[in-house]
């Protein structure tokens, strides 16, 4: 599954626009992945400038 | 049964923001829908520089009485904020030879008068909000919209809660890489022109002469910018490029411990939030209409068409969309004078040139002491611009008075100029199509 980097996030929204299936959303001016929608595309780990979208091991 | 209005906007950009403003000052039943909590934050990288007392998409800014007057289209704006002068784009090469266009060191003694105005576009925006909601335009924050169908009578958008709104019309100012814009389909017949990465760093105490311009230093593997920002001292350094693989943060570094970069940067020290932005670059739309949505700035346009490139047609939509109210056109015809209006001084005359531009990398041809030894060729200042198509003709104009001299001087140069020059463009763009992202569908 894919998460955010907080640390490195800058809330940008490059991943939020580029998201194929609008699984990423801006709630309280976070920028979080909805696991039920993600399909695992990986563009948001490609397109963010600052490396937050990352590929984790589900829990 | 939701409530239907008259208009919805979706995003409080400039373009957004005025729009709801226009659209309040009119009487009409309005939302804007933002997905930030916080209006005045600004997460994207952005000079924040409002073009003033000089052509502008057919429009010639000036500020007074804290204001932005549009006198051509005939509007002012509200702003009461910070601001520092700006008097041109500096191309610096690597080895700290500068192209001028615009003397900051006249400008600085009150010689020159400034061609930009670097404001708080966060404030901006929220001024023009503020406006909107004291007439009577519902705002809603937190709010990310993520699709958009047509009904018989009216626009249905959705929220990424599932909530539905209703509105006759809907402007879309959601900026570039639209998605109200892909999911109506405009992006069908845009061209393609790649994926454009984009992050910045912010620092304070540093030491830049001739500062108050941005800066484009050339010889790097990506795009190195420097520009100053509203405290003195500040200022943000961005590494930007087409190819999404590409380590920035590495190429910053090296720029950064290069001279003389090293030294205006020797006391600085980073601060706040790192801005970044990531675009998918595609031509301007001619016809920025469907299904009764409106698109404005970069919603339908290809990336930076300005904080004036995004107030003016919010201004001019928002109006459209009151005239087609007034007169019962619930429809394309109704709104023609935004059409027309985006048509005679956006696409027409720059939008179909920007969907002809993409061509090869200087970088991939020019090696760093070509870029200098091509600077010091023009020793002479430019007459200061910010206007960004002003700036590309001002180069070129430069440029090709001395290609003779390079010709004579360095026929090596002039060989890989050429070369660059006839570097077909379709292979351009499909390299930048084979390493970007491209989603336009």
């Amino acid at each position: 599954m894919v998460e955010i980097d907080k640390e490195k996030c800058s809330g940008c929204c490059g991943c939020v626009d580029h998201c194929p299936v609008a699984a990423i959303n801006v709630i309280d001016d976070e920028v979080v992945v909805d696991q039920d929608i993600c399909m695992e595309c990986l563009i948001c780990t490609k397109v963010c400038p600052l490396g937050a979208p990352h590929e984790v091991a589900q829990a | 049964m939701t409530e239907l209005y008259d208009v919805l906007i979706v995003g409080a950009g400039p373009g957004g923001a005025m729009a709801a403003k226009v659209a309040g000052e009119n009487g009409l039943r309005a939302a804007i829908i933002e997905r930030k909590t916080d209006i005045k934050a600004i997460h994207r990288i952005c000079t924040m520089i409002i073009n003033i007392d000089e052509e502008n998409f057919a429009e010639y800014i000036t500020y007074r009485n804290k204001r932005f007057i549009f006198p051509h289209n005939g509007f002012t704006i509200n702003y009461d904020g910070p601001m520092r002068k700006i008097y041109g784009f500096h191309i610096i090469t690597p080895c700290g030879n500068r192209f001028r266009i615009g003397d900051a060191i006249a400008g600085s003694k009150g010689e020159k008068p400034p061609v930009g105005l670097m404001i708080d576009k966060g404030l901006l925006n929220k001024t023009l909000v503020d406006e909107a909601r004291a007439n009577g335009v519902d705002v809603f924050t937190n709010t990310n919209i993520n699709n958009v169908r047509k009904e018989s009578d009216c626009v249905v958008i959705t929220d990424n809660w599932g909530n539905e709104y209703r509105g006759k019309f809907v402007i879309a100012a959601d900026g570039v890489n639209s998605r109200l814009a892909r999911k109506l389909g405009f992006n069908k017949e845009r061209i393609f022109l790649g994926t454009y990465k984009d992050y910045a760093r912010a620092y304070e105490g540093v030491e830049i002469p001739e500062a108050e311009v941005l800066m484009f230093c050339m010889g790097w593997k990506c795009s190195i910018s420097l520009a100053p920002e509203l405290p003195e001292g500040h200022f943000h350094v961005s590494a930007a490029s087409y190819d999404i693989n590409q380590d920035l943060d590495a190429e910053m570094d090296r720029f950064l411990s290069s001279e003389p970069f090293a030294t205006w940067f020797r006391n600085a020290k980073e601060i706040g939030h790192r801005t970044s932005c990531v675009s998918n670059i595609a031509s301007p739309i001619q016809v920025p209409f469907k299904d009764n949505v409106l698109l404005v700035g970069d919603a339908g346009w290809m990336q930076e068409t300005s904080i004036v490139g995004a107030i003016m047609p919010g201004w001019s939509a928002a109006n459209a969309v009151t005239e087609a109210l007034i007169t019962g056109h619930i429809n394309k015809e109704g709104v023609k004078n935004y059409l027309d209006w985006w048509d005679k001084y956006l696409f027409q005359p720059y939008g179909k040139r920007l969907a002809s531009s993409g061509s090869a990398e200087i970088r991939d041809y020019l090696a760093a002491e070509d870029i200098d030894y091509l600077a010091s060729l023009v020793p002479e200042v430019q007459p200061g611009t910010m206007n960004f198509f002003m700036i590309m003709s001002t180069i070129g104009r430069a440029f090709s008075a001395v290609l003779p001299q390079i010709q004579e001087e360095r026929p090596d140069i002039m060989q890989k100029l050429m070369a660059m020059r006839s570097f077909p463009r379709e292979l351009v763009l499909a390299k930048r199509r084979n390493e970007g992202c491209a989603i336009m569908s």
